[in-house]
């Protein structure tokens, strides 16, 4: 494996512990939020915000080593 | 002068795509999906704006409270009304992003002048829907913005007053004021697909949707957005009373912030020559057909002796300008003795670029005004020069 590829491949482990990570917002989020403590809503939320863009730069990631698309017409 | 200033444009755009295409894979240039983008914000928004609408309710005194309500005490609901509010940013970021884009790599001109002439038009429709969601949380700058919007259409000559009295229900703010806001709201966004669909309809292969991680991103970081730095609302509205000093959304609330400075005719009267230089952009850069060269080459014709009903020019034409019938009677040659397909051009779509002349193998197309033979003679020329 190059040093390039090895490079992406620990960005998308690091990513994928930001998105365990995030989970365990979300469900902190869903269990403590209500009216009264719209903080946790909100720390869910920006968690829900954050799985999002670390499932979007973990496909970006795959995309640079190789491993996803373009289609092979594309290519 | 307008001409060497687009071609610098130009040049600055294509170096800034060289510059992202080292860091992104060519594929996944986000400045390639600037359209694409837009159509996913204003996605995010009518699914956003359907949450809200639920709990929406249009009267002078509940209209605030039920913003309020939305915001604090239905679960999630101040996430969703900060992705709407932060996605109509986002949409009209991406839509001037694919305006000057187009504009600059001079993709407005000929038959692409009908996405432009749309896409005028749906920035036109997004300004006032986005001044009219404003409104709609009916705090101070709600009330600004809409004095503000009243006071502009009256500053129009003739039917300016009338106007007016139609978009508040009366000479005054009454309680026919936000159901109409409401409405203008909400209706030209529904019109805002119809001109989507006059945008896309002569694109053959349109980039209606970015890759799948342009959209995670975009709406990631919209989200993170509503819930790190909530949409929040201001001091209910009060008729009468004088408003504080409140923050103006550039991109939406512009206009109205130059009309505390100037005069409301002046700012209409801006705002119009704006548009309708945006809508001429398209014209004013023709030249004369004979200083165009090979553009001034003709529609195609089908040779349709050698047509092989092939499809490989229907596919090939960037501009839908090519359609496959059934063929009335077999072609002259061996190769489309048994066609099933004739290709036949559609004039008014042909922009005589000639792609459908080099996707044909079976020469069975031809620019009228500029043949093979004239090609070989050009090279003949120019190797003899």
């Amino acid at each position: 494996m190059s040093i390039e590829r090895r490079r992406y491949a620990t960005g998308v482990y690091v990513l994928s512990l930001i998105g365990a990570g995030c989970v365990a917002l979300i469900v902190l989020g869903e269990m403590l939020g209500g009216p009264d403590r719209r903080v946790f809503w909100q720390i869910g939320g920006a968690a829900l915000g954050g799985i999002f863009v670390v499932y979007g730069l973990i496909l970006l990631l795959l995309r640079k080593m190789g491993l996803l698309g373009p289609r092979r017409a594309e290519r | 002068m307008y001409r060497r200033t687009l071609t610098a444009l130009q040049r600055w755009t294509l170096r800034l795509d060289v510059w992202i295409n080292r860091v992104y894979p060519t594929d996944l240039n986000p400045l390639y999906y600037t359209g694409g983008l837009a159509n996913l914000f204003l996605f995010i928004l009518v699914l956003s704006g359907i949450f809200i609408f639920f709990y929406y309710v249009p009267s002078l005194s509940g209209a605030h409270e039920s913003v309020t309500y939305l915001t604090e005490r239905v679960p999630y609901g101040g996430l969703i009304r900060g992705i709407h509010r932060y996605a109509a940013d986002a949409f009209i970021i991406a839509a001037l992003l694919h305006l000057f884009r187009n504009w600059f790599t001079d993709r407005y001109l000929f038959s692409r002048d009908s996405p432009w002439i749309s896409g005028m038009f749906m920035l036109l429709l997004g300004g006032l829907i986005g001044a009219t969601g404003y409104v709609l949380v009916w705090d101070e700058r709600g009330l600004v913005v809409l004095s503000t919007f009243a006071g502009m259409l009256r500053a129009i000559p003739g039917v300016g007053g009338n106007l007016a009295q139609v978009l508040l229900g009366g000479p005054g703010v009454s309680e026919g004021t936000l159901p109409r806001v409401l409405l203008l709201h909400v209706g030209p966004a529904s019109a805002l697909y119809v001109l989507l669909w006059w945008h896309y309809v002569r694109l053959r292969h349109p980039k209606v949707w970015p890759p799948a991680t342009w959209v995670l991103v975009s709406l990631g970081v919209i989200t993170l957005l509503a819930a790190l730095v909530p949409a929040v609302s201001g001091t209910p509205a009060a008729p009468g009373l004088a408003p504080r000093t409140f923050w103006l959304d550039v991109f939406y609330l512009l206009p109205f912030w130059l009309a505390g400075y100037l005069p409301a005719v002046l700012v209409v009267a801006a705002v119009a020559i704006l548009f309708a230089a945006g809508f001429v952009i398209p014209y004013l850069n023709r030249e004369a057909p004979d200083a165009m060269g090979t553009r001034h080459a003709g529609v195609a014709q089908v040779i349709d002796g050698n047509c092989t009903g092939c499809e490989l020019c229907y596919y090939d034409c960037p501009y839908d300008a090519i359609v496959m019938v059934p063929s009335p009677y077999p072609g002259l040659t061996r190769a489309a003795a048994n066609r099933k397909l004739l290709a036949v051009v559609i004039d008014s779509r042909c922009v005589e670029c000639g792609i459908c002349i080099g996707a044909c193998p079976f020469e069975a197309l031809e620019l009228p005004g500029f043949l093979e033979s004239d090609v070989r003679r050009r090279v003949a020329e120019a190797v003899h020069a």
